[in-house]
């Protein structure tokens, strides 16, 4: 008997992300924007004055509060889209969308891998302060070491829905 | 994306899908109704893209009615 | 003791002891030399603390591990241990890294900023340490 006559009905349906692997891809796509805008305005700054008047301060705590507002509503919509869609079609959303020991399992590679990141670029940024090197730099620092440990979680966790682990 | 069980991360291979068409062609979200997981777990699992714990393994097994063997298969060790 | 759950248990209390010195000097050097907290010069003793600490982790590493020479003393299950303690250790580090940034953009002393980053994530490797030694005595929780 093969594989395509075992098919009851629903079976391997592309079947919607959960609610977790869906808050994943926000976040990546949220992050990398919010990263994207702030490069856009400090870099050209950063190029054309000297270091210590760049004024980076107000558009990375605009980067930081976007990423992490629109993370939440982000997440929330998408559940709430996804949610709708399941109902609409007469499925039942926690079936497809609910949370369990796979998610848990993910979540927790995502955050190691981003643990490791991160600490290593504490590490830069307390060397950065004892060399007492402006304020410019060791902010920078520690927002792309933010920004790498966010691209290695969204990245674990993807590679690790998408192809198991 | 279907990836080929080739790139699979575990050598544990299921019958999950043939026990679940003895048993009245039991789709994947029933499955994952009765022992409380997402649909898309039990897609992982019969694809090998996902070992279960110990746990849900035998939830499995009892969702069945059939000994762990039945469920969940291992190969021989391979001289090479 | 296996040699996972012990290594975790001596790492903790050297660097507990590490992080004891360290604040000791900075607030001795304060108090003597009637200074403010944030004008003492910092970076001396840390580096020191760090230096001399991870040394003496190195040390005691080596030391137990040679007691284990030719066992096999990673797995699965520590494997998984791991995971779960970093896992619990990484919200307090990112927690951390932002408590930082917001303290560079409101201007503060690079001491506080530099304090409050080895402090945290501090914290944080202790609570990852305690939910390892947890999983090693009481099993992990899926």
């Amino acid at each position: 008997m093969s594989r395509h006559e075992l098919r009851a009905p629903h079976d391997d349906e592309r079947a919607p992300m959960t609610v977790e692997e869906r808050a994943v891809w926000v976040y990546l796509a949220v992050f990398l924007t919010t990263s994207i805008a702030y490069a856009a305005v400090v870099i050209p700054r950063a190029l054309s004055q000297p270091i210590e008047e760049v004024s980076w301060v107000v558009p990375m705590l605009w980067a930081i509060g976007v990423s992490i507002a629109g993370t939440i509503v982000g997440s929330i919509l998408a559940a709430i889209g996804a949610a709708i869609g399941l109902a609409v079609r007469g499925r039942d959303p926690e079936i497809e969308l609910g949370s369990d020991e796979r998610d848990k399992a993910i979540e927790r590679l995502g955050n190691r891998a981003t643990y490791g990141v991160v600490s290593a670029g504490m590490l830069a940024v307390l060397v950065l302060a004892m060399l007492d090197a402006d304020s410019f730099w060791i902010g920078n620092a520690a927002f792309a070491a933010g920004f790498v440990g966010a691209c290695v979680e969204a990245v674990v966790k993807i590679r690790a829905y998408r192809r198991g682990f | 994306m279907g990836r080929p069980s080739k790139a699979s991360p575990t050598r544990v291979t299921n019958a999950i899908r043939a026990l679940r068409f003895a048993h009245g062609e039991m789709t994947q979200a029933d499955l994952a109704a009765r022992i409380g997981v997402t649909r898309q777990t039990v897609i992982a699992i019969e694809q090998g893209r996902y070992s279960p714990s110990l746990e849900m393994a035998f939830q499995i097994a009892r969702a069945f009615q059939v000994p762990l063997d039945d469920v969940f298969q291992y190969p021989e060790e391979d001289p090479a | 003791m296996e040699f996972s759950q012990r290594h975790t248990l001596v790492g903790t209390a050297i660097s507990v002891t590490t992080m004891a010195t360290y604040v000791a000097i900075v607030v001795v050097r304060a108090l003597t030399d009637d200074l403010p907290l944030a004008g003492v010069a910092w970076q001396g003793p840390m580096l020191w603390c760090v230096g001399v600490g991870g040394a003496v982790y190195a040390a005691a590493y080596a030391v137990m591990r040679s007691r284990h020479r030719g066992e096999r003393v990673t797995d699965e299950r520590t494997d998984r241990i791991e995971t779960q303690a970093e896992f619990a250790a990484s919200g307090l580090t990112s927690l951390g890294v932002l408590a930082a940034l917001v303290m560079l953009a409101l201007d503060a002393d690079p001491f506080w900023v530099a304090n409050t980053l080895l402090i945290v994530t501090w914290l944080g490797s202790l609570v990852g340490a305690g939910v390892a030694i947890e999983a090693y005595r009481e099993g992990l929780d899926r």
